[in-house]
């Protein structure tokens, strides 16, 4: 049967190529966003251009504190009490669109944009 | 092919030695998490049995080796019902329900079989990953974990083949 | 070919119950109590609710009316009640009366209705950038307090002692929210709305998109700026008060509208004191309630009162936010 296997290897690689075409508007934006989410819940958005010198933020989680280090180009990991360290191995997010997980203490932090931010209702003078 | 629904002794013993090779397998994977850039990305070489099995002894029976594999390695390893473990457990079961079809109706040969389920394998983890952190950010990883998908399920889909042509049960 | 057919038609309908059941939204602004208030509403039928929102102002408008310590606009109304002062009993409209009732129930003396004389000093120095003198303030303070007005139930009446004069500006705007909301409510027809009163916001219904309400508050030392935003649901009320907006500046320091009872000066505890609640009375009463009090006190009251929660800002900038509203407000930067 190794037609069928040809086909579907065609099909995949047709598949993935275009998963990468669409995610391929994430270029570096002025209006860089980070959200810092935890659990579900988001802690904090962050503009980055607001960002004049790098610092650290600390993320208190079930096992102890994930740190993230940022600057106005992006964001990583430095340290993290999970067992395996994928988070910190997943280096540094500079576009829009990425994202580095921790699973096991639920933290996601993502890159936007604030035009995706979405407006508000109303401000409260 | 596939036999009679019940377990005979000889595939008792023949299925306990693929499980325990399995299941050491898929640990070993397990210590290496970090060699791809992407987490969740291995190489599947306890899918390698996988397949062996389904081809060899067909769907329910390898729906019981399946669990086990998944419950040895959730007690010995990732731990039961962590993050780590349900993200496992989602590509497992996509890519097995993949697999099952595949074999089942002989879409593919072994190549192919292992190809399929590599994919939807790492489908299932990412979909998982989406419903356990709430967030469609997560589909951001799909393309490159597709990408490392296609040559490792190449791989393990070899290996199946070579090794159902060597092992006569 | 059938099947086609069918399956044609399905899909077709499908996209076009959008059209059907796309929602109508309809706002206005009017100048009311000093404030540009907006009312903004959705819903299936463009006539109700465009009718919904012009009987919300008009509901708005009357609490305005007669809550108005600066222009007479009916026999009953406060402008007319503080002239009254020392002359004994005086009949009320039935939103004044409601207030002041309301009012006489609550147990804190910070917040105080009766500061209409302390409040004239500093606005008559305000425009000429002068500061009142100590004499002055102790003076104005004399006829200030709660003992200075009455309330008689059974006949609808209050009496003013003399030279004492009231202020609703803390309280009646969030009142007015309250009814012009119970107003809309009524409404079948509108499915949401949004009144902009200002410093005071009630949100009503779910939002098209199913989302809660996003409502920024301003950095109070940063107008292009938000300190985070809240996510609302149907039927709560926010109210801020801050020294932002009213104030002005002698030798570079900072005399906002808010005046402290104690002191007859104006408050300094905090720069902006945000409150959430389901009454826009309620959230009103204590946004000014806690900018007075000194931020222990506040924080200590904001965590015993189970109706409201609070973000409070310090002149130190640093933001506290009480515990029920970690999940729903977020911080900027």
């Amino acid at each position: 049967m190794r037609k069928n296997d040809y086909l579907l290897l065609v099909f995949l690689i047709i598949l993935t190529s275009l998963g990468y075409l669409l995610h391929g508007s994430t270029t570096s934006t002025p209006n860089k966003i980070l959200i810092v989410q935890h659990d579900q819940n988001i802690l904090q958005k962050i503009q980055l251009q607001k960002i004049q010198t790098p610092k650290k933020i600390e993320i208190p989680t079930e096992h102890g504190t994930v740190i993230v280090q940022i600057d106005h180009n992006g964001a990583y990991i430095v340290d993290s009490p999970c067992r395996d360290k994928l988070c910190i191995h997943q280096g540094k997010i500079t576009h829009t669109g990425q994202t580095i997980v921790c699973m096991p203490e639920k933290v996601l932090l993502t890159l936007t944009t604030a035009e995706k931010e979405g407006a508000l209702d109303a401000i409260i003078r | 092919m596939p036999s009679s629904a019940k377990l005979t002794t000889k595939e008792l013993t023949q299925l306990s030695i693929l499980l325990a090779a399995a299941v050491t397998l898929r640990i070993i994977e397990n210590f290496f998490p970090y060699i791809l850039p992407v987490p969740g990305a291995r190489l599947g070489l306890a899918n390698v049995l996988t397949i062996f099995v389904l081809i060899s002894y067909g769907t329910n029976k390898t729906v019981l080796f399946l669990a086990a594999r998944i419950l040895l390695v959730g007690l010995l390893s990732t731990g039961l019902f962590t993050p780590g473990f349900l993200i496992g457990l989602g590509g497992a079961l996509l890519s097995f329900s993949f697999m099952s079809l595949a074999v089942e109706h002989n879409w593919f040969s072994p190549i192919g079989v292992g190809l399929l389920g590599a994919f939807m394998h790492n489908c299932g983890q990412i979909i998982m990953a989406v419903y356990i952190l709430n967030s469609l950010a997560v589909l951001s990883y799909l393309p490159l974990l597709l990408a490392i998908g296609i040559p490792t399920g190449l791989f393990t889909g070899i290996l199946a083949k070579i090794l159902l042509k060597r092992i006569k049960l | 070919m059938n099947k086609l057919i069918v399956t044609v038609l399905f899909i077709s309908s499908l996209l076009t119950t959008g059209c059907f059941f796309n929602q109508h939204s309809y706002n206005d602004t009017r100048f009311l109590m000093d404030t540009v208030i907006t009312i903004s509403t959705t819903g299936k039928d463009q006539a109700a609710i465009e009718t919904a929102t012009q009987e919300a102002f008009v509901a708005f408008k009357d609490v305005a009316d007669e809550t108005d310590r600066y222009e007479s606009r009916n026999p009953n109304d406060l402008y007319a009640l503080n002239l009254h002062n020392g002359q004994g009993p005086f009949i009320v409209g039935e939103h004044l009366f409601k207030l002041l009732r309301m009012y006489t129930e609550q147990p804190y003396a910070a917040l105080d209705l009766s500061l209409g004389p302390i409040i004239d000093v500093w606005r008559a120095h305000s425009d000429n950038k002068t500061l009142p003198a100590s004499d002055e303030i102790k003076n104005a303070l004399a006829k200030c307090g709660r003992s200075k007005f009455s309330l008689d139930t059974a006949n609808h009446t209050v009496t003013l002692a003399p030279g004492s004069n009231l202020d609703l500006g803390s309280i009646a705007k969030g009142y007015a929210v309250d009814y012009a909301a119970s107003v809309i409510t009524k409404n079948k027809a509108v499915t949401s709305a949004l009144i902009n009163a200002g410093g005071n916001i009630k949100v009503l219904g779910t939002k098209e998109d199913g989302q809660p309400w996003r409502i920024g508050i301003q950095d109070p030392r940063n107008p292009q700026k938000n300190i985070g935003v809240l996510s609302l649901k149907n039927g709560q009320a926010v109210a801020t008060s801050g020294d932002y907006q009213r104030y002005y500046e002698v030798d570079g320091v900072r005399y906002c509208h808010i005046i402290d009872p104690a002191t007859g000066q104006p408050a300094r505890n905090a720069t902006s004191v945000t409150v959430v609640s389901s009454s826009a009375l309620t959230a009103d009463f204590f946004s000014t309630l806690l900018f007075v009090l000194p931020h222990k006190k506040a924080v200590e009251i904001v965590e015993n009162t189970p109706q409201i929660e609070a973000i409070i800002v310090n002149p130190q900038g640093e933001i506290y936010v009480s515990p029920g509203l970690l999940k729903i407000f977020t911080k900027e930067n």
